[in-house]
């Protein structure tokens, strides 16, 4: 089979929620002639659609995350599989990076999961922290990595004033970061009180929401 | 029900049965209570019985739905309001007292049911509790096939939460609807499974997630039963998943709709009133109501087939009440003023006919200063 049909596969894989077809496709591969550009390019084309198809309400969230769990296999398989255990691919440096996680108070992290796997499908470069991650590792994080975003969620009002707390330190000691939040207590007018920069109504607006605060080039 | 066993309930201070009562004597009574409010003030109940009975009340019927926010009259914190009855007992009334409103929701927290079916719980001082997700009781879909039902004599949390009906309905009398609640058991499952993977199983096995809601419905019609014996005159179900931020519409009607429906019936068959709450964005009014025949639905988003607040009133506000919208990042970040002015759109919109409760979409903020629940009950009692 052509690379291009390839390709096709590995997309309609992840859209379609179907890993074993997505291992066919990695079966038929020949690493010499496909680079991992493409191959996430692919990937990250069939979680664009599944995306688009929550938007219009054609997919709900099982789907969609179905179809994050495809995307997630075929990053494996690229990395661990065809390419030999190689977790950078070239030009992986460029990338803008993003820390992400569910501020301290709160487990719920579906959301964020979500968000992180788009972000990722993206493009950027993904720090998820996970849930209930304390301040001064978020802070711990900026440092490392020097991101231009961190986004930050809740499920309940309870943490808010902890997540404020942060921005405020974010803000302080990394005025160059920018900050989204999201979550079921939030709006647009709520975010902005806080001291956030963005709002990200759903995974769905997270892209967009973050190529206003980041503009990236390559995405 | 006989006129005589009705007035033993009033004479005991308690709300009979309301769907026990013949059908023409709570009408004749819901358009006394219409009638007689144009010129005099209402008591909370009569309000809400004409209400419910889709006839104009004197004013909008108002609850600013504070109920772990009642912990900030009593000084009491989340452990004891989620683990002991007197205490959150406490707090409900204090919060009813002290703000004011005409019903009250006993809205504990969401793991009450999964606790008792073995869930590991953290009890955080200053939060709502919640499953430790690191140690699931359902860690894979074959765990599914392990759930068992539980005795609610033995069930712990369950049975403190009827006892906070009993001690409710005592404190609060003819004062006001006390009215019970249960997570529906796909709520129940997230607890126990996490609702990631919850999700996708519904997906990919259906039928053994279907089989775990068998049994914990089951416990869920006793429990519901049980709350009914404390003499609460009304049970809400949660069914957060009947929204887009849980299953499609058909996946939802197939999966916990028919359990839904079991649970409601329970209800009825004591003549209770049956309420839906579901904070969901885009919620299915329309397979809820076939499932559930609810009373009342309350609600803090729009369904997915209206586009306006006057839609859904034309729509649905003659089949069931609606209860809501006021929404959460308001009551966090808005002045008394901005609330106060939602609030007036709201009722401007929902209002006429009767059918409608001022609330918020879900339980009010429990760590916010309560001053936007003072604002709510200004609200119903300014513009109502």
């Amino acid at each position: 089979m052509k690379n291009r049909l390839i390709m096709t596969s590995m997309e309609d894989s992840v859209f379609l929620y179907a890993p074993e077809k997505l291992h066919e496709a990695f079966q038929q591969i020949k690493s010499d002639t496909c680079s991992p550009g493409d191959i996430l390019t692919a990937l990250a084309r069939g979680i664009d659609k599944a995306r688009k198809h929550f938007r219009t309400g054609t997919y709900s969230i099982p789907e969609f995350l179905l179809a994050i769990d495809a995307y997630r296999e075929g990053v494996n398989l690229m990395k661990h599989h065809l390419f030999g255990k190689q977790p950078k691919e070239a030009g992986d440096e460029q990338k803008p990076h993003i820390v992400i996680g569910v501020v301290e108070g709160d487990v719920h992290d579906m959301g964020k999961n979500i968000v992180s796997a788009v972000m990722e499908a993206c493009g950027y470069r993904v720090l998820d922290m996970g849930n209930n991650v304390p301040n001064d590792l978020f802070l711990d994080a900026l440092t490392t990595t020097n991101a231009g975003v961190l986004a930050l969620s809740c499920m309940m009002s309870t943490p808010m004033d902890n997540m404020k707390g942060l921005i405020g330190m974010v803000k302080k000691l990394f005025p160059k970061t920018a900050v989204i939040v999201g979550g079921a207590p939030f709006d647009a007018n709520l975010a902005l009180r806080i001291g956030a920069d963005g709002y990200a109504e759903s995974a769905i607006a997270i892209p967009e929401e973050t190529r206003k605060l980041l503009p990236l080039s390559t995405v | 029900m006989h006129i005589l066993e009705i007035l033993k309930y009033l004479q005991q201070k308690k709300i009979p049965p309301l769907k026990k009562l013949p059908e023409p004597l709570i009408n004749f009574t819901a358009a006394c209570a219409s009638l007689r409010g144009r010129i005099q003030s209402l008591s909370n109940l009569e309000r809400v019985l004409a209400t419910i009975q889709h006839k104009q009340p004197d004013r909008v019927p108002v609850t600013p739905l504070v109920c772990a926010g009642g912990r900030q009259i009593s000084g009491i914190g989340y452990p004891d309001f989620a683990l002991d009855a007197d205490k959150a007992a406490g707090a409900f009334i204090d919060g009813f007292n002290f703000v004011g409103g005409d019903l009250v929701i006993l809205l504990l927290d969401l793991s009450v049911e999964a606790a008792d079916f073995g869930q590991h719980m953290v009890y955080p001082d200053e939060s709502t509790p919640h499953p430790d997700y690191n140690r699931p009781i359902i860690p894979s879909v074959d765990d599914y096939a392990k759930i068992k039902p539980i005795r609610l004599r033995e069930a712990k949390r369950m049975q403190e939460f009827v006892r906070l009906c009993r001690i409710m309905t005592e404190k609060i009398g003819l004062r006001g609807i006390v009215t019970g609640f249960v997570f529906g058991p796909l709520g129940v499952l997230s607890m126990m499974r996490g609702a990631e993977n919850l999700f996708k199983d519904c997906m990919t096995h259906p039928k053994k997630v279907m089989a775990a809601c068998e049994i914990i419905t089951e416990v869920l019609i006793d429990f519901v039963r049980a709350q009914g014996e404390a003499g609460v005159p009304a049970v809400a179900i949660d069914t957060l998943f009947a929204s887009a931020n849980g299953l499609s519409k058909p996946m939802w009607e197939e999966i916990e709709g028919p359990f839904a429906r079991e649970i409601s019936k329970a209800i009825k068959e004591q003549g209770l009133l049956v309420g839906v709450h579901n904070c969901g964005h885009d919620l299915y009014f329309d397979a809820q109501i076939r499932s559930m025949e609810p009373d009342v639905i309350s609600f803090a988003h729009l369904p997915d087939d209206c586009n306006t607040r006057k839609e859904l009133k034309e729509r649905y506000g003659d089949q069931v009440t609606l209860l809501g919208h006021v929404p959460t990042p308001l009551l966090v970040h808005g002045s008394p003023k901005d609330v106060m002015e939602e609030c007036k759109k709201q009722i401007d919109d929902l209002a006429p006919g009767g059918g409608y409760v001022l609330a918020p979409g879900c339980e009010y903020p429990p760590n916010i200063p309560l001053t936007n629940a003072f604002a709510m009950v200004n609200a119903a009692k300014t513009y109502g």
